[in-house]
């Protein structure tokens, strides 16, 4: 059997069968690609902890009939921070979700890889607040990778600019349809923006420029905390046409605990 | 799968039908499905019945969660067992599993699965509620956390631990390392890791 080498982060680990599991890869050089692991469920596999979620590795692969499978692994960061708190990993799933969704198999996207791994990177160190910034920067910068980055410093329909200091009082909306901020003037006819305050929309386009894999430091209010996470949510479903599943999950997470 | 619509009808419902199972796939299913047309009809009769059965005898503990025969099942309603200690397990076969060990004498919780946000399931989807009522209802001194060492079962650890330890209860985490007659040459580098940080004074 032929074989290849690969750099590639875990996006996905599913179970078939009684010890074969399938990964989801992104790879460096062959982007998203699905591959074999055979028999390491069984806990004396020699692939065994390599094999987690979010584990950034090289992969000696062979080509399989169907499916490629994973002959060698050789981990290049684990992550451990990530799987050692419980809201890092839930947002690192948000960022696996997110790439699994929107990149089609065998497409190479080496910005995208880049991008995933600095996430990760500063996932793996961060505080609550922080990993769910870090995790929308990175929906925001993979919209951009794709074509789809959103113009949040002005108006799309008259291009106006965002108020400076945040305009108070002034109800501003965000068009997922439209891909971007709404005065509220040109807000006022359309039905499926979602109302927002200026301040949030500036927060958009701080996190579009602010570089990946470099610490955010920005202060929010809980409230529009809030509204910026469904806000970047809402225009990433609505380029992906179907509802992510991870955000929905994490918001459970966050409000412990469940009633007894 | 084309393959299916050659067959008589009778025998391409069987086929669809063993191919829902889990890793059954069409061309096992079709195996499996001559298999059981060459059996006797007293087998035949004797497999089906015992789905049948199986299906409408076997339930969950209301308590535990795991599967049994008798609500509350045999393990919640015995006097030998600890219960001081609940072990909380992802599924019923993990309750199988520990007592095979006969090391564990406490009570168990099967959650019926594992946080996993990218499959959507979060903490509301699991028997947690039925935990925490559990221990709030006093008897219980020690929870041991006995769900699988991957992404998931760690998430799901680390949640019960936030919302177990305002109950005043002892939340503990099953120790993971090597496997016995393992080699640690070949032993990959995060379950080294985790060994490590698991020793143990000797
Ligand atoms: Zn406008
Ligand atoms: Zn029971």
């Amino acid at each position: 059997m032929p074989v290849f080498k690969a750099e590639g982060v875990i996006l996905r680990r599913q179970t078939i069968g009684e010890a074969d599991r399938v990964l989801t890869l992104l790879t460096r050089e062959h982007g998203k690609l699905r591959a074999a692991a055979r028999g390491s469920r069984r806990v004396t596999s020699r692939l065994g902890g390599r094999l987690e979620p979010y584990t950034r590795a090289r992969f000696l692969l062979a080509r399989g009939r169907t499916l490629d499978v994973i002959a060698q692994v050789e981990v290049v960061d684990a992550f451990a921070g990530i799987r050692a708190d419980l809201m890092r990993s839930a947002y690192a799933a948000y960022v696996a979700e997110l790439a699994d969704r929107f990149l089609p198999e065998r497409d190479r996207h080496e910005d995208v890889f880049a991008l995933v791994c600095a996430t990760l990177g500063a996932l793996d160190l961060a505080g609550e607040d922080e990993a769910e910034l870090v995790t929308l920067r990175f929906a925001l910068h993979l919209a951009s990778a794709l074509g789809y980055r959103p113009r949040a410093g002005e108006c799309v329909g008259c291009g106006r600019p965002l108020p400076r200091g945040g305009g108070p009082g002034e109800r501003w909306a965000f068009s997922p349809a439209l891909g971007g901020a709404l005065c509220p003037g040109c807000a006022g006819r359309n039905q499926e923006a979602v109302r927002t305050a200026p301040g949030v929309l500036a927060m958009v386009a701080h996190l579009l420029r602010a570089p990946s894999g470099q610490p955010i430091r920005l202060r929010i209010p809980r409230e529009q905390r809030a509204d910026l996470a469904r806000l970047v949510q809402a225009h990433l479903e609505y380029r992906l046409e179907g509802r992510l599943r991870a955000p929905a999950v994490i918001e459970r997470l966050r409000a412990l605990p469940p009633p007894a | 799968m084309p393959v299916m619509f050659s067959y008589a009808p009778p025998l391409a419902r069987l086929i669809e039908e063993l191919s829902k199972l889990p890793s059954v796939g069409p061309k096992t299913a079709q195996r499996l499905a001559f298999h059981m047309l060459s059996m006797s009809s007293a087998d035949a009769e004797a497999l089906a019945a015992a789905i049948l059965e199986a299906k409408s005898r076997i339930r969950n503990c209301s308590v535990c969660g795991n599967i049994t025969e008798t609500d509350p099942c045999r393990i919640c309603t015995s006097a030998e067992r600890d219960r001081s200690v609940v072990c909380v397990v992802e599924n019923a076969r993990d309750v199988a599993a520990m007592e095979r060990t006969r090391e564990f004498t406490g009570l168990y919780h099967v959650l019926q699965g594992a946080i996993s946000p990218l499959d959507g399931i979060g903490p509301d989807d699991l028997r947690i509620a039925e935990l925490l009522r559990r221990v709030a209802a006093g008897d219980v001194r020690e929870v041991i956390v006995a769900t699988n060492p991957r992404v998931e079962g760690e998430a799901t650890a680390l949640y019960l631990s936030k919302v177990l330890k305002p109950l005043g209860v002892r939340v503990t985490r099953i120790a993971h390392g090597l496997p016995v007659g393992g080699d640690l040459e070949y032993a990959d580098e995060v379950t080294l890791a985790r060994a490590l940080e698991g020793r143990r004074e000797l």
